[in-house]
């Protein structure tokens, strides 16, 4: 397949402190990544590298096999990319109305028709005239969302753009984005692990400006390498471990079979929801349960869990049974094969 | 946009100094039609001579007018620092004393000698670079519901009077026609009698004016009972109806008469059109002029021998005003012991 | 930046710094001509340095007391009365401040058509039956004081407090208040008002102190001796360079205070949230009523006495008194002898109607050309160190005029720039030495407002340079960009001392003029001269307001047709 995007040492430093540091990836035509991380890792700096609206300090950007941008220099501006984005906090112009934001970006790509046709397949044409101020939250984002699509971009850029929607509307919105979007190509930030599944097949996720992971969603799942990978996911809990033997490792929890993959003998051990088991005195270790969580993953039935502490550790166990009361003691073992991380 | 900056840095280079090598006036062609004026008397005063000179002798007059609100920091400013290229012709009006202290600065020509001959008793400069005429005095405006006549001020004395204490004024002293007068009361009373008469004004807490139009609306206004302004600005409180009456100052033998606050009009040195200048002076400077100035808002009086004996004044200002006679020079050479007094004295410096 | 983009901002840097700063370091360099005495350089300016900056302190203190409870309220009337009371402070920012200070001496000086009546109606002055006494009664004062000179430029400026109170009121989320209504009721809501309010107000403050110290026209017409005094009086001694150096402690004092007080405002500033967030707070004040607009016109009718009741009444009491022809009026002058209001803008019409043509395209050529220049500096030098020189131009402001014209003279008057120094073009220069700062200053903070965002949004959907500019910030910035042009206009229009150094001859223009007219007039001729010159500087106004009055007419009769 055809690369739409290729980042080659990519750094990026802002007053002297680094955003990015040394970021290489690349993205074929027709793929959706989603760009993870927790806060001030430099998801946001990264998409404004691509968009052209950033100088790299360092490294290469390039689009449909163009140099766009190099170490200290613009060479395509951002008008000429085929680049749309869709900013955080939205950037819609306070002096047009709904119909006017979408042409704007629709000029030479079709104009007013095209635009209304945009209006209409995201329900507002009845709001054409409609002034910003005039607008729910929702109507905004479906305009933000209308006005990148305008431009018939070859990718699209999403900074975080269903941050303020509650579940519903998120839903509701991460259905039309797949209505929308057809072929083009997608970044997307999120915070949101339910965006990046549903809308995304491939994920890079940052940490202090770091690459941590790059690749196909079920693969960086199967397979995390780092903490960060592990948090940013919400792939399961970490516990500190040491290896004492090939495959084992001892944490607070008792021994615990692990796929080691680091050259350090400390480790982090990566424990997924539900190896951690309630076993019959004297087998396991003994821990103390702390308090008690109602969760629903799934959203069909909603499951107890119980917060267990050893040492200085705690760890989340799914509860089979509701007789389990804060302050009782249990012994639990942790089954199953447990991937270590780096940190 | 660099070639653009690049004249104003070169001008700020060469702009300050005064270049001896600028070419001088006689090098640029001589334009006959044209006259340029610095005028320092009021627009309307000076205007209908304007018109006049201009009808008869197609040469144009462009003219540049001066505001009392500027103070000193007007023409004659302008033609000092104009001095090394001047843009100016003629310079009609500033008083004696600041025509004294152009021409000291080499900003003036001399005038024709046979005008200055004809001009008989009419106050002119030593060297011939100014010539005055179309007199209007420095008197006393009293209001009169204030003061019954006998109350009414007789000499510039009474300005120390305990009776007026507080409520008398003269324009500030350290601009314009009032520095020029009290430069004359200094070269008249020596530098001790000036001081004196300025510690008393202080002490009689003389009001200090913006200028001698302010002198007089605030007599008018009854807000001072008297002060010393010109005969045209107390005109325009006569003429307006306001409760004002002017009293002639020091009219009496023994005193030292009233200042006469003339129109001196003055060759520029190197002016680029010398010849329409000349022309324009020798127009001003006649007895119809004074008549034209005399019948307008400045109500000034002849001075020239022809006028005098046509008795050209306005009709409300007497015969025989004894005016102070003054040596310009001496009131220059007084002017800044003047200065000095009046910051020491009147601003506490 | 692309390569053209940085050649040009040192250029435009450069003539800038050119434009607005030459004539002083021409008056500071320049060889002196010959002068009849020196004066010690400092002597005898330290009072006068004291009386100009406790006026100054004055202003600003007065200018905070009228001006944030004047937005406060005015916020939060309707919008009918909003619009009429923001227009009315508006032009208060326009009335020429000695215009402002010749009414107060008119209606509360000693004797005063306001202050002497009351003062003797209310039995402070003799009684009525001795008319000796009566006549020779004058209210004691406060007018010729540096605190009148204070309380006058407070009159004149307190609309920048106003502006910059409201402005912070606009982009705050009610919800601030009502939360802090919540925990501790009406005392939170002050307290957090004050907190939110109180550090771009004191911003605002320090720019009244500082365009207060600035002005030199009002403590001469109120007979204060201020710096300015002490400078003049350098001048006439042909001191031009020492009169220069002298004004360099209050320039400094100017730049200091003018300098902080952008500061403390630009820290405040907050880029408009509107159409930056998923969710716009419908969270404003609450809707104004019949009381809000009470409550905001008596603040009004307070707020604008000072800087422009007064005006407008003393114009209009000498217009009615003068009104009819007089018949013991005397002289023959062609103009302005005839007496009568009517007869005397007639007049003055005749007389200076040239003037006034000349005044007004000029005004509007120099308002132009300063706005361009000032869009165009501002947006180049933006991405750049640059930019701080805008805040190092503000400085030009505080060059007296006098030494502005002056040093044009010694710049300009040669053989080889005889083209510029003898046309109107140094006029020009002279207008653009003396307010290009403030119309950058004012376009700078218009131009900053434009969140970023929108700018790269705009080149994502294919706009150029000029595309971005024309299609997203100008039309977000306009308003400030108007405000900018209009300061240029009507400060270079209303400009006489530097004007009167420049203007070539032959080519009179209206504020010297008018000033001229004014000294030896007649009540009418004054009321018909200030009325000419009020109705030159009015006149950007007047378009648009007859524009957009016609529009609404036209709009409410479609949509009865409709």
């Amino acid at each position: 397949m055809k690369s739409i995007l290729v980042v080659t040492g990519l750094s990026h430093a802002y007053n002297g402190s680094l955003a990015l540091d040394q970021l290489s990836f690349a993205l074929c035509a027709g793929e959706r990544l989603a760009v993870l991380g927790p806060s001030g890792s430099g998801k946001t700096t990264l998409l404004r590298l691509i968009a052209g609206l950033e100088t790299p300090t360092l490294g290469d950007i390039a689009l449909a096999d163009q140099t766009a941008s190099q170490t200290g220099e613009v060479l395509i501006a951002p008008q000429h990319r085929g680049v749309a984005m869709v900013f955080q906090g939205l950037a819609l112009f306070p002096h047009l109305n709904a119909l006017e934001q979408i042409s704007f970006a629709a000029r030479g790509h079709g104009g007013v028709a095209h635009a209304l046709e945009l209006l209409d397949r995201i329900g507002l044409s009845h709001r054409a005239s409609a002034r910003l101020d005039q607008l729910s939250g929702g109507e905004r984002q479906r305009i933000a969302l209308a006005r990148a699509l305008a431009q018939k971009p070859r990718l699209i850029l999403m900074d975080e753009p269903f941050a303020s929607l509650d579940d519903e509307k998120r839903a509701e919105m991460r259905e039309l984005l797949q209505t929308l979007l057809d072929e083009t190509t997608l970044v997307l930030v999120t915070h949101s692990r339910e965006d990046a599944f549903q809308l995304t097949n491939r994920v890079l996720v940052l940490d202090r400006g770091r690459l941590r992971a790059f690749g196909a969603l079920e693969e960086v799942v199967a397979n995390p390498c780092h903490s960060a990978v592990a948090k940013t996911l919400g792939l399961g809990q970490l516990l500190a471990g040491e290896i004492v033997g090939p495959g084992e490792a001892i944490t607070e929890f008792g021994r615990i079979a692990v796929l080691n993959k680091s050259k350090s003998s400390k480790v982090q051990v990566l424990v997924r929801p539900g190896q951690p088991r309630i076993v019959p005195r004297p087998a396991g270790v003994e821990v103390e349960v702390v308090s008690l969580e109602l969760r629903s993953p799934d959203l069909r039935e909603v499951r107890r869990v119980a917060v267990v502490k050893a040492a200085t550790e705690t760890l989340r166990l799914i509860l089979p049974d509701k007789t389990v009361a804060v302050g009782d003691r249990l012994h639990i073992r942790i089954e199953g094969e447990c991937d270590t991380v780096e940190s | 946009m660099a070639a653009a900056a690049l004249p104003l840095l070169a001008a700020l280079a060469t702009g300050c100094h005064r270049s001896a090598s600028e070419p001088p006036s006689e090098g640029r062609e001589p334009k006959d039609r044209q006259v340029v004026l610095y005028c320092a008397v009021d627009r309307e005063i000076a205007q209908d001579a304007i018109d006049e000179f201009q009808k008869e002798t197609g040469i144009s007059v462009q003219a540049k007018f001066d505001t009392e609100a500027a103070k000193a920091v007007g023409l004659v400013e302008a033609i000092r620092q104009e001095n090394a290229y001047p843009q100016c012709d003629v310079f009609w009006g500033g008083g004696g004393f600041f025509c004294t202290m152009l021409a000291d600065e080499g900003c003036l020509a001399a005038l024709p000698s046979d005008l200055v001959a004809a001009s008989g008793d009419a106050p002119h400069d030593l060297a011939n670079r100014w010539l005055g005429f179309g007199g209007a005095y420095r008197v006393l405006i009293v209001n009169t519901n204030a003061l019954p006549p006998s109350s009414w001020p007789h000499s510039y004395r009474d300005l120390t009077d305990p009776r007026y204490k507080g409520r008398v004024g003269i324009a500030n002293p350290l601009f314009g026609g009032m520095a020029a007068h009290v430069a004359a009361l200094f070269a008249k009373l020596g530098e001790s009698g000036g001081r004196q008469w300025l510690q008393g004004i202080k002490e009689n807490g003389c009001a200090i004016c913006a200028g001698m139009a302010d002198v007089k609306n605030r007599v008018a206004s009854g807000e001072l009972w008297f002060g010393i302004t010109a005969t045209d600005d107390a005109y325009v409180a006569i003429s307006g109806g306001k409760p004002v009456v002017v009293v002639y100052p020091d009219q009496a033998p023994e005193e030292i008469g009233c200042l006469n606050g003339y129109q001196p009009v003055a060759l520029i040195a190197r002016a680029p059109h010398p010849k329409a200048a000349e022309s324009l002076v020798r127009f001003l400077v006649t007895t119809r002029i004074e008549k034209v100035l005399a019948d307008g808002p400045g109500q000034n009086v002849g001075m020239l021998p022809q006028s005098i004996a046509q008795d050209v004044r306005p009709t409300w200002i007497p015969r025989g005003v004894r005016t102070m006679g003054v040596d310009w020079s001496a009131a220059v050479r007084a002017h800044p012991a003047a200065t000095k007094a009046i910051k020491e004295i009147l601003f506490n410096q | 930046m692309n390569k053209w983009s940085r050649s040009a901002v040192p250029a435009i840097s450069l003539l800038g710094v050119a434009i607005v700063f030459s004539p002083l370091v021409a008056a500071l360099i320049g060889v002196d001509s010959k002068t009849t005495g020196q004066s010690e350089l400092f002597h005898g300016a330290g009072r006068p340095l004291c009386i100009s900056a406790l006026s100054a302190l004055t202003s600003a203190m007065v200018a905070l007391a009228l001006g944030v409870p004047f937005a406060i309220l005015t916020e939060k009337a309707r919008p009918l009365v909003r619009h009429l009371v923001w227009v009315l402070g508006l032009l208060a920012l326009m009335v020429p401040p000695y215009m402002v200070a010749e009414s107060w001496i008119v209606l509360l000086g000693p004797v005063g058509k306001v202050s002497k009546p009351l003062a003797l109606s209310l039995g402070f002055g003799p009684p009525s039956s001795q008319a000796l006494e009566v006549a020779r009664f004058a209210v004691p004062g406060f007018v010729f004081t540096w605190f009148g000179v204070g309380i006058v430029m407070a009159g004149c400026l307190f609309p920048v407090v106003s502006i910059v109170v409201a402005s912070v009121l606009r982009r705050t989320d009610w919800r601030v208040f009502e939360a802090a209504r919540l925990i501790q009721g009406q005392k939170g809501v002050r307290r957090t008002a004050v907190r939110v309010l109180a550090p771009s107000a004191l911003g605002a403050a320090l720019l009244v102190f500082a365009a207060a110290l600035m002005e030199f026209a009002v403590p001469q017409v109120l007979r204060v001796r201020t710096i300015g005094e002490a400078i003049y009086e350098r001048i006439q001694q042909g001191e031009l360079g020492n009169a220069t150096w002298l004004g360099l402690p209050l320039l400094a004092l100017i730049v200091l205070s003018g300098a902080l007080g952008a500061l403390v405002l630009m820290r405040e500033r907050a880029a408009s949230l509107a159409g930056l967030e998923g969710e716009i707070p419908k969270f404003r004040a609450r809707p104004g009523s019949a009381k809000d607009d009470t409550r905001a016109g008596l603040m009004a009718l307070v707020a604008l006495t000072p800087g422009l009741l007064m005006p407008i009444i003393s114009l209009s009491w000498s217009a009615i008194a003068a009104i009819e022809p007089s018949a013991s009026a005397m002289g023959n002058h062609r103009v302005l002898r005839t007496s009568g209001l009517l007869n005397s803008l007639q007049g003055a019409w005749e007389l200076a109607h040239n003037d006034a043509v000349r005044t007004v395209v000029l005004g509007l050529l120099a308002a132009c050309l300063a706005t361009l220049f000032s869009i165009g500096f501002c947006r180049l030098t933006a991405p750049s160190r640059w930019k701080w020189l805008v805040g190092g131009l503000g400085a030009g402001l505080a060059v007296p005029a006098p030494v502005v014209g002056l040093g044009l003279i010694k710049l300009w008057d040669h053989a080889w720039t005889a083209g510029i120094y003898q046309s109107l073009a140094i006029v020009l220069l002279a207008w653009f030495a003396r307010f290009l700062p403030l119309t950058l200053l004012i376009a700078y903070a218009a131009l900053a407002k434009v969140p970023r965002e929108l700018e790269d949004c705009a080149a994502l959907a294919g706009r150029g340079g000029w595309g971005k500019f024309k299609s997203v910030i100008l039309p977000n910035a306009a308003p400030g960009i108007a405000a900018a042009w209009l300061a240029a206009y009507v400060f270079s229009t209303t400009e006489f001392s530097a004007t009167l150094l420049v203007s070539p001859p032959g080519k009179p223009l209206l504020a010297p003029s008018v000033v001229n007219l004014m000294r030896r007039g007649q009540d009418s001729e004054i009321a018909a001269c200030q009325f000419l010159l009020l109705c030159v500087v009015a006149l950007p106004l007047a378009v648009p307001l007859v524009v957009g009055f016609i529009r609404a007419v036209v709009g409410v009769r479609q949509t009865r047709t409709a």
